[in-house]
């Protein structure tokens, strides 16, 4: 019990060391606020990233070609507004690094409200203790977190999610049997 | 869904026909859209264990061990109890059809099925393909830009028109992270991977971290992104200006 409670203690501590002098494991994040919504009834799949206006679409339009031949169009990113991340956290939830509380791996989500961190959510507990410390070969890993950050870039390819199903449109099947002929 | 072919230096129609047909014949397979495919005729009890086709015996086959393999969390039962295979068919696909691409000698292409994209050699400016990751918040725009030659690229997500995937331990939706990216020796295994570790949540990340071979980028609901410690080498730099 005592050490647990040492255990949270160095946690707590350390994350607030961590947020105070947004040290590497809790980034300070130049943040997505809380009322961001994910776009999802967004159907358009054929021009994933790009704004050029008189373009051809981009790499990624669907099969419909008599000429299936795809040309490398790059697509270009409109550039974004800079990211300001000075340190200064808004509202909302982050979420740290995972950190090797010499326990275990920890996640550790911090809340911060009027500026102030009021919260800190463990997001996966330590192991348990006695069997760590025996078989404590793990190394300390910790993975990176940043904000997502919009690139200006040409790519040739876009990876992102569709539809869970595997499902082609029946006007597709269509398409490709005209191709054929 | 949309599929892209590009097939560096040539224009060989036979050779896009070849694999647009194949994905016709996957479609047609195992589409759980269309009435009379295989999987639908599954679902509905028409059929007997005795006459299922060959691809559909191996991909129930490659389901169960990707379930054994990921400690359930990939699981082809939807919580209406229909069972589909998409999250492994379609990896599992766009791999044999670059197995088919490679048979005919074809060694710079990339064919990507709806966001699960399997790269082979140089582009056209000979150099590694240049892979976006799309914003899961912004749909318009990119957030990194890998360097990719000879691996696969999937990204399990649930920002496509409202999509849900449950954790199938307790059928809850996954809300707290949007998209997961995962880089591996091949598309078919970075899809299978995704999938499963799409439905850890925020555990899924560590999954793939532990994961020889792999590599994986997580972006959560508020556009903090967690990455795995390879992922790194894929990302290309680039000056922004």
């Amino acid at each position: 019990m005592n050490k647990f409670l040492l255990t949270t203690a160095i946690i707590i501590t350390f994350a607030f060391y961590a947020v105070n002098n947004k040290s590497l494991e809790i980034e300070p994040i130049a943040i997505v606020s809380g009322s961001t919504e994910i776009n999802s009834s967004k159907e358009d799949e054929n021009a994933p990233s790009t704004t050029k206006p008189n373009n051809n679409p981009v790499a990624t339009k669907p099969v419909s070609a008599v000429n299936p031949v795809v040309k490398t169009n790059p697509v270009v990113v409109q550039e974004p507004p800079k990211t300001t991340s000075k340190g200064l956290y808004k509202d909302g939830q982050y979420t740290g690094t995972y950190v090797d509380a010499y326990y275990g791996f920890v996640q550790v989500q911090v809340v911060i409200e009027g500026g102030k961190l009021t919260d800190i959510i463990f997001l996966s507990y330590p192991n348990d203790r006695s069997t760590s410390r025996e078989i404590n070969a793990r190394a300390t890993v910790k993975l990176r977190a940043e904000a997502i950050q919009i690139q200006k870039a040409s790519v040739d390819i876009v990876s992102g999610a569709t539809e869970t199903s595997f499902a082609f449109r029946e006007s597709l099947g269509a398409a490709l049997n005209q191709a054929k002929i | 869904m949309p599929i892209t072919i590009e097939i560096v230096g040539t224009n060989e129609k036979s050779a896009f026909d070849k694999v647009f047909g194949y994905f016709q014949y996957i479609d047609e397979k195992f589409s759980t859209y269309k009435v009379n495919s295989e999987i639908s005729r599954y679902n509905r009890g028409e059929l007997k264990e005795d006459q299922f086709t060959q691809d559909l015996k191996e991909v129930f086959n490659l389901c169960d061990e990707t379930k054994k393999l990921t400690n359930g969390y990939f699981e082809i039962r939807n919580p209406q109890g229909i069972i589909d295979p998409s999250g492994l068919v379609k990896g599992w696909a766009v791999n044999n059809a670059a197995k088919i691409l490679m048979g005919l000698e074809y060694k710079n292409f990339y064919i990507d099925a709806g966001g699960d994209i399997q790269a082979e050699g140089l582009n056209e400016k000979r150099v590694p393909w240049q892979i976006g990751i799309r914003n899961p918040i912004d749909l318009n725009s990119i957030i990194k830009v890998l360097s990719i030659s000879g691996m696969g690229v999937a990204t399990s997500g649930t920002y496509i028109r409202g999509e849900h995937i449950y954790n199938p331990k307790n059928y809850q939706k996954i809300s707290e992270i949007v998209s997961l990216t995962v880089i591996g020796k091949n598309i078919y295994e970075a899809d299978r991977f995704a999938t499963a570790a799409f439905a850890m949540g925020k555990e899924g990340i560590v999954y793939i971290e532990n994961l020889k071979g792999f590599e994986g980028y997580m972006v959560d609901k508020n556009g903090l992104a967690v990455m795995t410690t390879g992922f790194e080498k894929y990302v290309h730099h680039y000056k922004n200006r």
